[in-house]
């Protein structure tokens, strides 16, 4: 089934298209009935507290996991009957490194760019890129965490893909190279390649995703920009300190509720405040309220 | 369709990956020298130059028996160029009270019914010229082998070597003789090869497909471009070649007039493809590299109490003929005795490789709906 979607104004054919994604394992559903559409070129953040079937829905994306019910299409190829046509055109980080621990840096890329046929000054490239040069020649089980992450996603930009998957991309690694990692994503994206990430880090969600969904036990909770869960979601909440008789006194008003936002007008003008100010919510905190996690 | 050059570089890795895990290398090495300390080893009369056991087969052997039996004419069917064997009823032979009066040179082996453990079995009475048994080696290293592929329940066969004179005789067990008589270059050949055969296409593959799996670099093959047909194919050229090479480097120092037997090189390939099938479907199906080194392990043990079983109760025989080894084993030992022909193997080699087919079919399967997933 071809779908046509309205995106950003222009008319655009979905490069990722889910219909009702049902997982199955026995008698635990991990995905039910997911349906989602992700467009060329986008930056698309999945988002889920633990075991939500973010995952299960990239395994079931690559091919490495059948559905028990529902379609998947990826770039127009049935997944998981047309898999074989598929995988050329995506890439693939997982959430656990898969080299060759044996092989250096530089011979796990070889082995890729070989199979992939891509030019070996692509090697070269990637590993300047992502910073790998100095330890291209090392054994890859030498690595730390965060080169090992870095190396695996030179890896899957060997063959230039229109897709790529990416399962916490920059988990372990630190300040600097998620930097450079969230860099590069957004350069992909500007190049045109789909970009389907999952992570925990909401700044990461904010900062990179055009579009975001919530997963949640298998179900998906909502689907869209950044700014708009926010603007949706956020609850507009002052935090207030006063004094009254020698004590200190907090309150917290909402200021979506009518007799709230009198009470904070009374205390402005009739207490001694000491301080007045908004509560910052982000990203974070829409994702805890709609994944029924928020503080009371 | 097969792309070459894919193959190519997998097997470049395979090969790679083995340079730098050397264990692997040590132990084809470790049996290679084990060939070598036999192949220096061999009894006196063995060495070049001077009159070996094997020469001495050529003693003639009369074999009688009491009663015509289906593996007797089995054996009478494919009798052996040398020695040369007479095969005629017992009540032909002329008798006198020193014993059986047969032609001067001639060694006589008699095969009565006879009770085995409880068992009704028969007796082979090996009736020797000379001051040993030993001229009556090369009959038995032809009749041995020949009567344990046909027939299912050789334990009920029990060998008396006794002295053509009856009255001199004293009965010696096989129990009793030596083992030194009783190792043959050709069993000891057969062993080491099936080792090295399991080692390289069963454990080693498991071990290897295993790993693989375990780290997901299995997954990341296949999301390649690389098919999984071609991942599955560059992994058996890979362990069937150096199943092949170690095989030969050892029968190259224990039996090198073997080399040149299409049939050895046949039915070491049907049965390196027969243990890569068992090794495959193995790492499929087991989670976690230890259990699959594990089963590995399991699998061959269990072939192991199959054929004690089987030696013991009929109805086990039925089962062990459905294993692909119970037909590689005598074929291989056949094919160093240099006294089986193809014809006379065919329908053995045709039962393994129809076995090994099914193995195939499920090894397939199992790869392609397990094997990365």
């Amino acid at each position: 089934m071809s779908i046509v979607r309205r995106h950003s104004g222009v008319t655009v054919k979905p490069t990722i298209e889910i219909r009702d994604l049902t997982v199955k394992f026995g008698s635990f559903t991990a995905v039910n009935k997911l349906t989602l559409d992700v467009n060329p070129g986008e930056l698309f953040g999945f988002l889920g507290p633990n075991g939500a079937g973010k995952t299960t829905t990239i395994r079931v994306l690559i091919g490495g996991q059948r559905p028990s019910g529902g379609t998947v299409r990826v770039a127009g190829f049935r997944i998981p009957d047309e898999f074989e046509k598929a995988k050329a055109i995506f890439g693939y980080v997982p959430d656990t490194e898969n080299h060759v621990e044996e092989f250096t840096g530089r011979e796990n890329l070889d082995l890729f760019a070989r199979l992939y046929n891509a030019p070996l000054s692509r090697v070269d490239e990637l590993l300047g890129k992502l910073e790998l040069s100095e330890a291209a020649d090392v054994a890859v089980r030498s690595y730390s965490k965060g080169m090992r992450r870095k190396l695996l996603i030179a890896r899957e930009l060997l063959h230039r893909p229109r897709i790529l998957y990416l399962d916490e991309p920059t988990a372990n690694l630190d300040a600097h190279s998620t930097e450079l990692v969230r860099n590069l994503l957004r350069e992909l994206g500007k190049d045109g390649v789909t970009v389907f990430l999952t992570t925990h880090n909401m700044e990461e969600v904010e900062q990179i995703c055009d579009r975001v969904a919530i997963l949640c036990k298998g179900e998906l909770v909502e689907c869209d920009t950044p700014t708009n869960f926010v603007t949706q979601n956020a609850t507009r909440l002052v935090n207030t300190t006063f004094e009254r008789d020698g004590e200190v006194i907090r309150e917290s008003l909402d200021l979506d509720l009518d007799d709230q936002r009198s009470r904070l007008a009374g205390i402005i003008q009739d207490e001694k405040c000491v301080r007045v100010h908004s509560q910052e919510f982000d990203f974070e905190d829409v994702f805890l309220k709609l994944t029924g996690q928020a503080y009371a | 369709m097969i792309r070459w050059e894919m193959i190519r570089v997998l097997l470049d890795r395979e090969i790679r990956r083995l340079q730098k895990n050397p264990s692997a290398l040590m132990l084809i090495g470790l049996l290679t020298s084990v060939a070598v300390l036999l192949a220096t080893s061999k009894p006196v009369d063995d060495q070049p130059g001077e009159k070996s056991s094997a020469t001495a087969a050529a003693t003639p052997v009369i074999l009688i028996y009491e009663e015509r039996t289906e593996w007797l004419n089995y054996l009478q069917r494919n009798l052996p160029e040398s020695p040369e064997v007479t095969v005629i009823p017992a009540d032909e032979v002329q008798r006198s009270e020193g014993g059986f009066q047969i032609p001067q040179g001639y060694a006589l082996v008699e095969i009565r019914k006879g009770q085995r453990e409880g068992v009704n079995g028969f007796q082979i009475i090996g009736h020797y010229t000379g001051a040993s048994a030993s001229s009556l080696k090369p009959f038995y290293d032809w009749f041995w082998p020949v009567l344990t592929f046909y027939h299912s329940q050789p334990d009920l066969f029990e060998q008396i070597d006794v002295p053509l004179n009856p009255a001199a005789s004293q009965l010696k067990s096989l129990q009793e003789t030596s083992v030194a008589e009783l190792v043959q270059t050709e069993l000891i050949g057969t062993m080491l090869v099936l080792i090295v055969q399991f080692f390289s296409c069963c454990h080693l593959l498991v071990s290897f497909t295993s790993q693989d799996r375990e780290r997901g670099t299995l997954m990341a093959l296949v999301l390649s471009p690389a098919k999984m047909s071609e991942i599955l194919v560059a992994k058996f050229l890979f362990h069937a070649t150096l199943s092949v090479l170690g095989s030969v480097l050892i029968i190259s120092i224990l039996q090198p007039a073997a080399l040149v037997r299409p049939l050895f090189w046949l039915v070491l390939v049907v049965t390196s493809v027969g243990l890569m099938c068992v090794g495959t479907c193995i790492s499929t199906l087991t989670k976690s590299q230890s259990a699959a080194g594990l089963l590995a392990l399991c699998y061959m043990l269990a072939g192991a109490l199959l054929y004690y079983l089987a030696s013991r109760f009929s109805a086990f025989v039925y089962l062990k003929k459905l294993t692909f080894e119970s037909y590689s084993f005598p074929l291989l030992y056949g094919t160093l005795k240099a006294n089986i022909s193809v014809m006379s193997v065919t329908k053995s080699l045709g039962t393994m490789t129809a076995i090994i087919g099914v193995w195939l079919l499920f090894a397939r399967h199992s790869f392609y709906r397990y094997g990365w997933r």
